[in-house]
């Protein structure tokens, strides 16, 4: 005779409520945790990965449920938005990326005031004020203050920062 | 808004050369301004942001090292430099500028505190928001 073999019914029997309450756990934290992000992005497109691998993050947050709560463009992460910007045909276009991302899911993309004047990113109300020939910011970005910074920062479970 | 958090900002740039230590200095600011927690780090070259007599006018930069100054207005107050990286640099804690700030008993006291490097890991890990820059 094997050792305790006649508790083996009731050690499966553990074992198995332990299973099932594992795996009601794991069902709650897949329909329960929930995170709410702000992503910060800080370099331009092209010369790094940081925006591409910003967008295929946010991507797969939302893929997963999570909520996004902000995306801020900061440094010369705002030439992400500038919507002069014409990458040949056959490679992705970083800007209308985020653009598309924003328009499906209803993001919330702010482009940092003072960051965007100084890098020439200007909306139609700036170009006026300035007297510049046209504005570039993009379809679904926002020109704001570090305040909505902050404030995301604030509210969010995590920022994630992409970028030097 | 109600919420306050712990907001820790390493400074480890040199204050010209990059827009990292201007920018940095901002992000700062407006977090005081929503009356957040905020605490200061200054290692490796950012230790240079807080040195006295700064003068980049020969290189056609704007003096911002006064702003510093500003700090204790919105409520910020613990400033931490790090002794190893002051060291490295042959500076210590006299060439750096007199930051002080007022308790509630109308105190003043110093703002800036050089510390080793190890007291900083606890500084950081309190963070509920770290900026890196």
């Amino acid at each position: 005779m094997l050792f305790g073999v006649q508790y083996w019914p009731r050690i499966y029997c553990k074992l198995s409520s332990l299973k099932s309450l594992l795996r009601l756990y794991c069902f709650f934290l897949y329909f329960h945790w929930r995170m709410k992000f702000t992503i910060q992005i800080n370099t331009g497109p092209y010369t790094h990965q940081a925006s591409d691998t910003a967008y295929h993050f946010t991507r797969a947050a939302l893929k997963a449920g999570h909520t996004i709560h902000r995306i801020f463009f900061y440094h010369d992460g705002v030439n992400n938005s500038s919507i002069f910007n014409v990458p040949p045909r056959d490679e992705r276009n970083i800007q209308q990326l985020w653009s598309t991302l924003a328009e499906e899911n209803s993001l919330d993309m702010v482009v940092c005031a003072a960051s965007a004047q100084r890098r020439g990113i200007l909306d139609q109300k700036e170009a006026d004020r300035h007297a510049k020939p046209a504005a570039n910011i993009a379809p679904n970005f926002a020109i704001s203050g570090l305040g909505q910074l902050i404030e995301a920062a604030i509210v969010s479970d995590r920022l994630l920062i992409f970028g030097d | 808004m109600s919420v306050s958090k712990s907001f820790v900002c390493i400074n480890r740039k040199a204050p010209y050369g990059t827009i990292y230590a201007l920018e940095a200095l901002e992000v700062v600011l407006i977090a005081g301004a929503f009356e957040q927690q905020v605490k200061l780090i200054f290692m490796d070259d950012g230790v240079y942001q807080l040195t006295r007599n700064q003068n980049p006018a020969g290189i056609g930069m704007k003096n911002f090292s006064k702003t510093f100054g500003a700090l204790s207005d919105y409520d910020v107050d613990q400033i931490f430099v790090d002794s190893e990286s002051l060291n490295l640099r042959g500076l210590d804690a006299t060439d750096l500028q007199r930051l002080t700030h007022e308790t509630n008993d109308a105190e003043e006291r110093l703002s800036i505190k050089v510390v080793p490097r190890k007291e900083l890991v606890d500084i950081i890990e309190s963070a509920d928001v770290l900026f890196n820059f």
